[in-house]
């Protein structure tokens, strides 16, 4: 009975993200939302969102990251900052094996879109949604969503969010680090915290991917995380570093801005 | 309500997630889901239980010294707190250790606590606060100082997934203290000027030039539809749509940057740019 009961409550949460037709609070009734402004045309993508099980090091992508109103070249700018801080600390933890080749930063790719609502159609010519300000209306740092994006998966943030969610969310995007079945993408810390040393983990402590030496078995990850990028990923390899020989590459940028 | 196929093969999987496990002894799962209407399940996450009766509240406290063991006075503590009900839910709550280096918190009894502790020309450190009492020591951290833009926005990138951000005084001066010796690459944008990235050594003193930037305008002739105006300067670049009569303008670029007009992201030779 209770198994039934929580089916339905899912269904039910199914029902607004993916019946509702973009109103993700399914207020009932009330009056119509605010029209919402109509998107400009995106570019066309290119490069690599995630990387191909056949990939060898170093590998460099390219992230499309859309931001949902129509803000100023500064607050693109300052997005950037905080792609380019991502960049080195991607570097670092995958001990100089991927980095972020380039980032294409697009405002107004959803004017008003919340994220709550079921992701924008602009989602799928992107890797990342930015939602500026109250736009961020649920009560965390950070998710990824098999819901759209290029590459079949795709970041959602606050514009506010911190260096650690960036990672974090990027590590399930890049590699697919979660273990359950369906569309499902859950963390290592899918029965608790209990493993302080790892990004996946909500502790964050330690600017690294947990390794066969530390990982804490839980009921969906059998495997550490960096057991599972070396199965997943033969052509790389882990030293237990965590840290980079060199610099990380630059981060190419392309803005598009509307006015 | 509308239904469509995918979310009716959703909510099956959703279900078929919902069965016991088979298999050898592990953890139970959380209690069955009462996901709050505003949490979107398709971004599914099993670690939303059911909430329980809140918990009492604790006292995290601790100090903040340095490695000789002197007080860091004013050191300021920021604390990520999740509830174990519930990890995505985040919710920060910052302090300032007293002239003893002392802090304290009231957090949730039942919360997972990190903390991140800053205090001026120190490095920072992040760390899982597991007991009541945390005893907190901080190393020196080097400085990069400089000149730039006034009002301008420095950040540091470490590879450290630490925030290093000055803002250029009146005078043009920076200093991002609390580095970590080695290299360094600096991001440095303010409003109406076109961001420098450049990488340096810490510690050191480096000054910033930033290129102003101006509005710019054209016609392409013949105009299309699917049209993108593009300007590169360097590793930035700037695209903005071309409208169905052929203009397009760019908020802010530098002067000299490179212009193309292109189509699928490949320039399209066959057209010219004129002035508006």
């Amino acid at each position: 009975m209770k198994r039934n009961g929580w089916a339905l409550i899912v269904l039910f949460a199914l029902g607004v993200a993916c019946g509702g037709g973009g109103g993700g609070h399914g207020g009932g009734g009330g009056s119509a939302p605010p029209p919402r402004p109509p998107a400009p045309p995106l570019p066309t993508p290119t490069g690599e969102a995630v990387i191909p099980r056949t990939a060898t090091a170093p590998f460099g992508l390219t992230w499309h990251i859309g931001i949902n109103n129509n803000v100023s070249a500064a607050e693109m700018q300052a997005w950037y900052a905080k792609m380019a801080a991502m960049a080195a600390d991607l570097w670092n933890v995958s001990e100089g094996q991927v980095y972020i080749a380039k980032v294409v930063i697009i405002d107004a790719v959803a004017p008003g879109h919340l994220a709550s609502d079921a992701m924008p159609p602009a989602a799928a010519m992107l890797d990342m949604v930015v939602y500026v300000g109250t736009t961020w209306d649920v009560p965390y740092g950070g998710f990824v969503s098999s819901e759209s994006g290029r590459a079949g998966r795709i970041i959602g943030v606050p514009d506010t969010a911190d260096p650690i969610a960036n990672i974090h969310e990027c590590s399930h995007m890049i590699f697919d680090l979660s273990w359950d079945v369906g569309d499902l993408l859950v963390d290592e810390y899918a029965d608790g915290t209990q493993d302080d040393a790892c990004i996946m983990d909500l502790a964050f402590a330690s600017l690294r991917w947990c390794g066969a030496d530390n990982h804490v078995t839980q009921s969906t990850q059998p495997t550490s995380c960096w057991q599972q990028i070396l199965a997943d990923y033969p052509n790389f390899t882990y030293a237990g570093t965590n840290t980079a020989a060199t610099a990380a590459p630059a981060v190419e940028v392309e803005y598009s801005d509307t006015p | 309500m509308r239904w469509s196929l995918p979310a009716l093969v959703l909510v099956a999987l959703a279900a078929l997630a919902a069965r016991p496990m088979a298999g050898g002894p592990r953890p139970s799962l959380p209690a069955p889901v009462e996901a709050a209407p505003d949490v979107p399940a398709h971004r599914c996450d099993r670690h939303v239980a059911a909430p329980p009766p809140p918990a009492a509240d604790a006292t995290l406290a601790g100090t903040v010294r340095d490695a000789a063991g002197r007080p860091l006075a004013g050191a300021d503590v920021l604390a990520r707190i999740r509830p174990r009900w519930d990890l995505r839910r985040l919710e920060r709550r910052a302090v300032k250790a007293d002239a003893s280096g002392v802090f304290a918190l009231t957090v949730p009894s039942d919360a997972v606590v990190v903390l991140e502790v800053r205090a001026a020309g120190m490095r920072p450190i992040r760390t899982c606060a597991v007991a009541s009492a945390q005893s907190l020591v901080l190393a020196p951290g080097v400085l990069v100082a400089g000149t730039t833009v006034p009002g301008a926005v420095v950040e540091a990138c470490q590879g450290d997934a630490f925030e290093h951000r000055a803002v250029a005084g009146k005078d043009g001066s920076f200093a991002l203290d609390g580095l970590a010796p080695g290299r360094v690459r600096l991001v440095v944008r303010r409003d109406g000027y076109a961001q420098a990235s450049l990488d340096a050594e810490a510690p050191s003193r480096v000054d910033v030039a930033l290129t102003p930037v101006g509005p710019l305008r054209g016609r392409v002739d013949p105009a299309r539809e699917g049209l993108w105006a593009v300007a590169r300067d360097g590793s930035v670049s700037w695209r903005v749509p071309v409208a169905a009569d052929g203009s397009f303008a760019f908020a802010g670029v530098p002067e000299g940057v490179r212009l193309t007009i292109e189509k699928d992201g490949r320039p399209v030779d066959d057209v010219v740019v004129r002035a508006p």
